[in-house]
């Protein structure tokens, strides 16, 4: 594509001289094409005009092929720069991913009610029924169930069930929240099976 | 001419008897029976029936895997004994068992098939969420069911038929400055567990002065 087209150069003489390009070393030098010329031509005296021209198209030729190059350069840099760009928003994605994971943040609000309304959803690490001894569980039994009832109300099943999951095993003797362990397992098992097999619950 | 068509009386004879033959034979089917409650939730002890004969309980997983000897095309009725407080959705269940192998499998597929044992009660859990409203009665179908903790949340639940309706009411008569007074929330338990959340919120109506009357004030038009 880049390769020059052959030339015809008009003569004084009756004989025309064809150059072909092609087999001539092009350089970015113009020192180096003119030591060439010497070389390469031998009858540049009696040819002077001919190898005037051949020359100014090598160096035409020479200064397309560095622009080309110029030209290859810039769009490696800029496309290393965009690679480079993107790597580091992934990677502060990244960071920021690691971090939702480890505060256990729930997934987005889809409640309508006010934001003055709302409880606090977050099931907070000193909330934890386990890790509570009973007088602190039951001190702050109120607490919890209304953490389980903001839960539930945001249709964050997945986080409702493990948060009355514990509470069932912390209050063994309150039925209502095995009940609740069960329904939620049930609403969880037909989401699941409605994702996979597009089978409706009843 | 007449041998010819003792021939083709001889080959015609041979033929239905080579295929009678095949389809006459018992061939061997591997049948896996999963017994359900509920979608994805297997149900144990499932007495299974195949033609009127038991193969067998289900195990953990819901499942009981039969042998069963048939001849290609023949027809099996699956039934199945459902416990106590469950319902097999439909009557006998029929099954048409075919012969299919597939080329570059070794062993013949084992054929599965799925049944219902629905429960007959299904449970509703009710949270109530009742803001400036704590400690009121909850009343499920005019029966006391519990009452509101200090964050104005109540966890209630019911066992009931599939279509039965609760009234939930959350009682404001001990706090008459209460509004909405006594609201009612009526629900429908459909064919699956269920959490119906009851969110109410209440205002506090500023008292009237009673005792006093205010005088009205006078005014003198000329």
């Amino acid at each position: 594509m880049s390769e020059p087209p052959t030339l015809l150069i008009p003569e004084i003489d009756e004989d025309r001289t064809l150059v072909e390009t092609r087999n001539a070393n092009l350089d970015c030098s113009l020192a180096e094409l003119s030591g060439e010329r010497g070389s390469s031509w031998p009858g540049a005296d009696r040819n002077a005009s001919a190898s005037r021209g051949a020359s100014s198209v090598r160096r035409k030729l020479g200064l397309r092929r560095c622009a080309e190059g110029i030209v290859v350069l810039g769009l490696v840099a800029g496309l290393a720069f965009v690679g480079y760009q993107q790597w580091r928003i992934a990677e502060s994605i990244r960071k920021s991913m690691s971090g939702f994971g480890n505060t256990e943040s729930p997934p987005p609000n889809h409640d309508a009610s006010p934001p003055q309304e709302r409880v606090p959803r977050q099931i907070e690490p000193a909330s934890d029924p386990n890790s509570m001894s009973q007088e602190t569980l039951e001190a702050r039994r109120d607490r919890l169930e209304s953490v389980g009832a903001a839960l539930i109300r945001a249709n964050d099943f997945e986080a409702a069930l493990n948060h009355y999951r514990a509470l069932a095993q912390a209050l063994p003797g309150e039925a209502v929240f095995r009940d609740l362990v069960l329904v939620l397992q049930s609403k969880l098992r037909c989401e699941r099976s409605l994702s996979l097999t597009n089978v409706g619950c009843p | 001419m007449s041998v010819s068509k003792w021939t083709i009386a001889l080959a015609s004879v041979l033929t239905l008897v080579s295929c009678a033959d095949s389809r006459s034979v018992d061939r061997p089917f591997s049948i896996v029976f999963i017994v359900e409650s509920d979608p994805g939730l297997p149900l144990k002890g499932v007495n299974v029936l195949v033609d009127g004969k038991s193969i067998g309980k289900t195990d953990a997983n819901g499942s009981v895997r039969a042998e069963i000897l048939a001849i290609p095309g023949a027809r099996l009725q699956i039934e199945q004994q459902c416990p106590k407080g469950h319902q097999a959705t439909e009557d006998a269940k029929s099954i048409r068992v075919r012969k299919f192998e597939r080329l570059e499998e070794a062993a013949p597929r084992t054929i599965q098939v799925t049944l219902k044992c629905k429960p007959l009660q299904r449970l509703a859990v009710f949270i109530v969420t009742a803001r400036n409203g704590p400690d009121l009665p909850v009343f499920i179908d005019g029966n006391n069911a519990g009452r509101t903790n200090q964050l104005g949340v109540a966890q209630i639940s019911r066992w009931g038929v599939p279509g039965t309706e609760y009234a939930v009411e959350i009682d404001t008569r001990a706090d008459p400055r209460l509004l909405p007074r006594s609201p009612v929330h009526v629900f429908t338990l459909p064919d699956a567990h269920e959490i119906f959340v009851v969110n109410e919120s209440f205002q506090l109506q500023e008292r009237r002065r009673s005792g006093h009357r205010r005088r009205a004030r006078i005014t003198k038009i000329e």
